[in-house]
């Protein structure tokens, strides 16, 4: 450890209980020594590069869904033009389960699978919320703005709703706790058809319409109070898909445009990063799970035509460790 | 880079893998129509999935061919006393062509 400290200049450090190679490590292309049982230095690999394949095909084509859940454990909701149906993924194929109780597009979801929640959406504007329990919806308390073009993030306990648009682009932000909603900080900039991904207390509200020049960029970081600019993504975009775990891991893909875009980007809390793209460009699209596992459905593909069609977002091979000892 | 251009229905779940995707450029457009690098693993791919081979002006005649059917679709679709951004908010932009790689 000596040698190695005088040639790098830090020391090697020293892991006690499991391995951190379960993506993103924190000790990802580093050297580590595991000082639990026989003791090893060890070398954890970086990650291989993400890719886009096709999944199973949705029973019913349509863009503008909302979603919720994971790659293996999805859900997608309403869609253009303005359906009710409900789909379920198992990582393999989509399932039709409980319809929304009234057809919607571009509305907010947000949730897992078996415990999700719509809110807003149109047309007309709509101030509705429904939470689904996997089996059937169930309306509960309204927005206090109606507004389609909204976007979400968090659990059918604890989440938030911002931006969106009733006669214009809005920066109306609004907590959900389980009950009820109410208004809080808004966004900088207003914006409809943008895209967002987090937990209540950490989410991150990218791109969209609305919001001046360049505005299709823009992006903001919750922190549980309030919204504050950040570094703005690589392509400016809106009617795109984004999903993430928290306000520092997430993912965007697609988006409106002539022809529409495939680019998909990486957000790490602290830049994005273009990544391999979707292999159909495509907008109006629909994503949930992570940045490293992601089922993406939904988009309309040919101009005017609702799509069937699912990419999934894979980091194919999982960090390895390799023992040096 | 060199492309191949072909046409094939995708069935979904292993139409393209993640390993397909690490090997070849591909892309999807309207009309089914997909671009494909041209490579021995391009070549196996369109083998699998039974791409039906077309020219580079072959593909681009298909996928204008799509977007002018969605733009004929577009301009017939009026309602009385909308206007023309009111239209735009119902049923988005017209569809536009577009020159494929």
């Amino acid at each position: 450890m000596t040698a190695f400290k005088t040639i790098k200049g830090v020391p090697v450090k020293t892991v006690a209980g499991g391995q951190p190679n379960t993506y993103p490590s924190p000790f990802e292309g580093e050297l580590f020594y595991d000082s639990d049982g026989v003791g090893a230095f060890k070398f954890v690999g970086a990650a291989a590069a993400g890719t886009w394949a096709s999944g199973g095909d949705l029973n019913t084509g349509r863009s503008s869904s909302a979603g919720a859940g994971t790659q293996t454990a999805g859900l997608v909701f309403g869609g253009k033009p303005n359906v009710a149906v409900n789909e379920a993924y198992n990582g393999t194929s989509w399932t039709e389960v409980g319809d929304l109780q009234a057809g919607n597009m571009k509305s907010a979801g947000f949730g897992i699978q078996t415990a999700a929640l719509n809110a807003g959406g149109g047309t007309p504007n709509k101030d509705t919320t429904e939470i689904y329990n996997g089996t059937a919806w169930t309306e509960v308390n309204d927005l206090n703005q109606s507004r389609n073009g909204i976007t979400g993030f968090g659990t059918t306990a604890a989440g938030l709703v911002a931006s969106g648009a009733s006669d214009a682009p809005t920066s109306l932000t609004e907590t959900w706790n389980g009950t009820c909603w109410s208004e809080v900080n808004n966004l900088n900039a207003t914006r409809t058809d943008g895209a967002s991904f987090g937990i209540s207390t950490t989410g991150v509200l990218a791109g969209g319409q609305g919001t001046g020049a360049g505005g299709g960029a823009l992006v903001e970081a919750w922190n549980g109070t309030c919204w504050s600019e950040i570094e703005e993504m690589n392509t400016s975009r809106n009617q795109f898909a984004a999903s993430g775990k928290s306000g520092v891991d997430g993912l965007v893909a697609g988006g409106e445009g002539t022809p529409n875009t495939a680019n998909t980007e990486i957000w790490d809390g602290t830049s994005w990063t273009e990544v391999n793209n979707l292999a159909t460009s495509r907008k109006a699209l629909t994503g949930v799970g992570n940045s490293s596992s992601l089922a993406i459905a939904a988009g309309a593909t040919a101009p005017g035509q609702p799509a069937v069609n699912t990419e999934e977002w894979t980091i194919p091979q999982a960090i390895k460790t390799v023992d040096l000892s | 880079m060199a492309y191949k251009y072909c046409t094939a229905t995708n069935w979904g779940k292993d139409f393209f893998t993640h390993e397909e995707r690490t090997r070849f450029h591909l892309e999807g457009h309207p009309g089914n129509v997909w671009i494909v690098g041209d490579n021995n693993h391009g070549d196996q791919w369109i083998s699998k999935i039974s791409g039906v081979s077309k020219t580079k002006s072959e593909a681009q005649a298909i996928v204008t061919g799509v977007i002018e059917t969605a733009q004929s679709v577009w301009d017939n679709d009026n309602v009385s006393g909308e206007s023309s951004d009111e239209k735009i908010l119902r049923l988005q932009d017209r569809p536009a062509t577009y020159n494929i790689i």
